[in-house]
């Protein structure tokens, strides 16, 4: 319910706004102005674009396979919405306190394929036909180093809950009741033998990414192979306006055009949100505890507080809107990739890498005990 | 108690539906994409027996695995062929008779044997304790104890799989 | 397994100069280049920043010489029907009625024999070639700096320049009708000795391009009943006796097109760069030839020597 109340209305207006920011952050980069129009600085302009949207007609092919192709989009969306579910927005606000979080949202990555696979045999053309193809290959492909890069965190952190993990990097660590054998204090770099406890001190120091330095490497598989399962620049392969003139949504057009551009955005929020969580701290603030400047106290309010809440909500959500920036601006530096280059990224680099990466987080974690 | 009934036969119910329009349907891809229903609520059914996590599983591999190979292969079969790939219905009565036969047989068995009253599902009532941890935390130290080695087993021939298919896929070599 | 390594080292930092310089570009982007033309020295300066201007609202000044829309002074105009034959996408259409005596003078003193009952120019077709106002022999015909006239409706992106009205071409054709039938009679009249008016014109050189200087008249009604293939042809082997005389008389050579302005006086710098482009056609003066070449009969046997 709470994913409702909260997630659904911040992902409308969070669409509206990315759009017009990847607008103007791909004008910025190319030398020029974007949107200038509609609304002062061209605010409105996705807010117009939107309008016209839901004007349109809802047009299905004559060929098409009526039933997949009106069907597809709403799959797309309900699939991409429903991982959502699990995020933790706060200390004290946690969706769904599924145990099984980071599994779920796996599995709901991996669903994604099969929206996708509908729209583009439903709309029988064959630029959707490729696209779709190429989606399935490619998202089935970067789940393996993506997941793997995941499963690096789960061994880290020895739990499956976001939340358990959210709070095991800040200084909040024992405000979770929790079971046994998971950690109860953080180290600098994880390493117990350091002998520099890092518990109280909190901020950029207890970030999953500081706990395990490896991590950043990590992050960066995670990252790549997320902009892989968002269908995003450089691996929009699926999408390719230049030569499959869309991919798989290449027949839509209105409002069921409109959802899957929602989806879309939504899946990278969604995937931002999952690598703020997982390596980014959560939550939790940025800032440490110095000595008596206690800026990670003051930048963070107790679980289950109204400041808890309101810092949380607001470190976390910062967070995954500067990764959902980073993507917009690798989206427009970026040329796309060939098919194969595409495939020898993720099997020849990306999975040695992350196996290694495995097996060294399963070492670094012996060491943190 | 009574919602969560309402739910749990509307799943139910979800599958069976489903399972059946799987039967009836003759588009292959229809019945591909019914399949996904069908794993979809038997999902959802694990979660309210509380095993969330085979739930997951359930959906992670037949939907997200299995099936969209089994529809991607669908497409390229029919793509390629350039008819539609439809399924017919044969021998029906036989099929219906056999259904029918062994639907009547288990279910007379399960009545028959009286579940509920059995000694063991009756002393487990009694010393039923809700397990220390989280469901994840048992199954993950069960796997690390006591089913060792089915697990090392699953995962060698895994291996083995992916070896095997990776030789078959690679180039010819020369010389 | 060593290409394996370099190409991780080659993709970091690559990928690592590619985000650099794109974001060198967005943190460049809160300046914007000014709305300066060419003619500013200080045009070429800014070398960062957001290049686009947000054209309603802002423009770039165009320079004096700008050549765009075509603009015709019909007061100036003598209706000789150059420009209509040059055109090469033939985007201006005149309807002349000869006048039966000279009804005026243009402004460089050129007498005016000819009404134009209509005299419009299409901007829908026009090329921008220029090749119009470099024939018109009183210069009335001049490509203006005005480039913006986009349209709802492509029919008004004909340009109308008569300024007759249709009372006034009917009241000139009665006369013009008139007029030739009683030439007519008096021609049966006094058919042994009477001058024909025809003759004057064909022996005499061609007038200069100089229309300023030359006080004689350059069009003759004449030039209006003649076919259109033969016309095209001397008015091409007049182009090129032109370009040959520019060549002889550089020195001494007008600006072949010049701003409508005509009381000032050019700056220099503009008239040094039109003798420029005047000496351009010089190294090549048979090349005219080609121009009009579908109305053409002669260069075909040229043509066809090529292939």
């Amino acid at each position: 319910m709470t994913t409702f109340l909260f997630f659904l209305p911040f992902l409308l207006v969070y669409t509206v706004f990315a759009v017009y920011a990847e607008r103007k952050v791909s004008a910025f980069i190319q030398d020029r102005l974007g949107p200038m129009e509609a609304g002062y600085y061209g605010i409105a302009q996705t807010v117009a674009d939107l309008l016209k949207l839901l004007q349109k007609e809802d047009i299905v092919p004559a060929a098409a396979d009526r039933k997949l192709f009106l069907a597809a989009p709403i799959v797309i969306f309900t699939v991409v919405f429903a991982g959502f579910a699990v995020l933790p927005l706060t200390s004290g606000y946690a969706g769904s306190t599924a145990e099984v979080g980071v599994f779920y949202l796996l599995a709901i990555i991996s669903l994604d394929v099969i929206g996708i696979l509908m729209a583009g045999w439903g709309s029988n053309s064959k630029y959707a036909l490729f696209g779709a193809l190429r989606a399935v290959a490619q998202i089935i492909s970067y789940e393996i180093p993506l997941g793997l890069s995941i499963l690096c965190v789960v061994m880290i952190s020895q739990t499956l809950d976001l939340q358990e993990i959210s709070f095991q990097q800040g200084i909040w660590i024992h405000d979770k009741p929790t079971y046994p054998g998971l950690l109860q204090e953080n180290y600098l770099f994880g390493l117990k033998a350091l002998g520099i406890e890092t518990t109280h001190i909190g901020g950029i120091l207890t970030w999953n990414i500081f706990r395990m330095p490896l991590f950043f490497i990590a992050f960066i598989i995670f990252f790549i192979a997320s902009l892989a399962e968002c269908n995003r620049a450089p691996f929009d392969l699926p999408e390719a306006e230049s030569e499959l003139i869309g991919g798989f949504h290449t027949e839509y057009s209105g409002f069921r055009w409109a959802l899957i551009m929602l989806s879309e955005y939504g899946m990278m929020l969604l995937v931002s949100f999952l690598g703020a969580i997982l390596f980014l701290g959560s939550w939790n603030t940025p800032l440490p505890n110095m000595g008596v400047v206690k800026l990670a106290e003051w930048t963070s309010g107790s679980p289950g507080s109204v400041a808890g809440h309101l810092w949380g909500g607001f470190w976390l959500i910062s967070k995954a809107l500067i990764l959902v920036l980073v993507q917009m601006w690798i989206r427009w530096t970026y040329p796309r990739l060939r098919v194969d280059q595409l495939m020898a990224l993720c099997w020849k680099y990306l999975i040695p890498a992350s196996l290694i990466l495995l097996l060294l987080s399963g070492v670094w974690r012996l060491l943190m005990i | 108690m009574i919602f969560q009934q309402v739910v749990f036969y509307c799943f139910a119910a979800t599958a069976i539906i489903s399972a059946l329009a799987i039967l009836t349907t003759r588009n292959v891809l229809y019945a591909a994409f019914l399949l996904m229903i069908t794993f979809l609520s038997i999902a959802a059914i694990y979660v309210f027996a509380a095993a969330e996590f085979i739930a997951i599983a359930q959906i992670m591999v037949y939907v997200g695995g299995i099936l969209v190979l089994m529809v991607f292969g669908v497409m390229l079969t029919n793509r390629i062929s350039g008819a539609a790939v439809t399924t017919g219905n044969h021998h029906r009565f036989w099929g219906l008779f056999i259904g029918i036969s062994f639907f009547t047989l288990i279910c007379t068995v399960i009545i028959k044997a009286n579940f509920g009253q059995l000694p063991w599902i009756m002393s487990g009532r009694e010393t039923y304790t809700a397990p220390v941890g989280t469901a994840i935390n048992n199954i993950g130290i069960k796997l690390m104890t006591d089913f060792i080695l089915p697990f090392e087993i699953a995962a060698i021939i895994l291996l083995l799989a992916l070896l095997g298919a990776a030789f078959v896929a690679r180039k010819p070599q020369k010389n | 397994m060593n290409t394996y390594w370099l190409n991780i080292k080659y993709a970091v930092s690559s990928l690592y100069t590619g985000l650099k310089l794109s974001f060198r570009h967005i943190l460049e982007a809160n300046e914007s280049r000014k709305p300066i033309g060419m003619a500013d020295t200080t045009y070429f300066q800014q070398q960062t920043g957001i290049v686009t201007l947000q054209y309603p609202h802002q423009s770039i000044a165009v320079p004096d010489n700008g050549r765009y829309r075509l603009h015709n002074e019909i007061d100036d105009c003598i209706v000789c029907d150059k420009c209509a034959k040059i055109c090469p996408v033939n985007c201006i259409e005149i309807e002349p009625i000869r006048a039966v005596e000279e009804i005026g003078k243009t402004s460089d003193g050129t007498s005016k024999r000819i009404y134009a009952a209509k005299f419009d120019i299409d901007m829908g077709k026009c090329c921008f070639c220029g090749l119009c106002t470099t024939v018109c022999p009183t210069e009335c015909l001049t490509m203006t700096k005005a480039y913006d006239f986009s349209e709802y409706d492509v029919a008004d992106h004909n340009y109308a320049f008569a300024e007759m009205t249709p009372l006034e071409i009917l009241e000139k054709k009665q006369k013009l009708e008139v007029f030739a039938r009683e030439k007519e009679a008096k021609a049966a009249a006094l058919k042994a000795n009477a001058p024909k008016e025809d003759t004057p014109g064909a022996g005499i050189p061609k007038p200069s391009f100089k229309p300023k200087l030359n006080v004689r008249p350059v069009a003759k009604p004449l030039n209006i009943e003649e076919k259109p293939a033969d016309d095209a042809k001397a008015m091409a082997l007049e182009i090129m006796r032109k370009k040959n005389d520019a060549a002889n008389r550089s020195a001494q050579a007008k600006p072949v097109f010049r701003p409508l302005i005509k009381s000032t006086e050019t700056p220099p710098s503009i008239d040094q760069e039109e003798k420029k482009e005047e000496k351009d056609p010089v190294p090549a003066p048979s090349k005219p030839i080609f121009r009009p070449r579908p109305m053409m009969k002669k260069p075909k046997d040229e043509g066809e020597a090529e292939k």
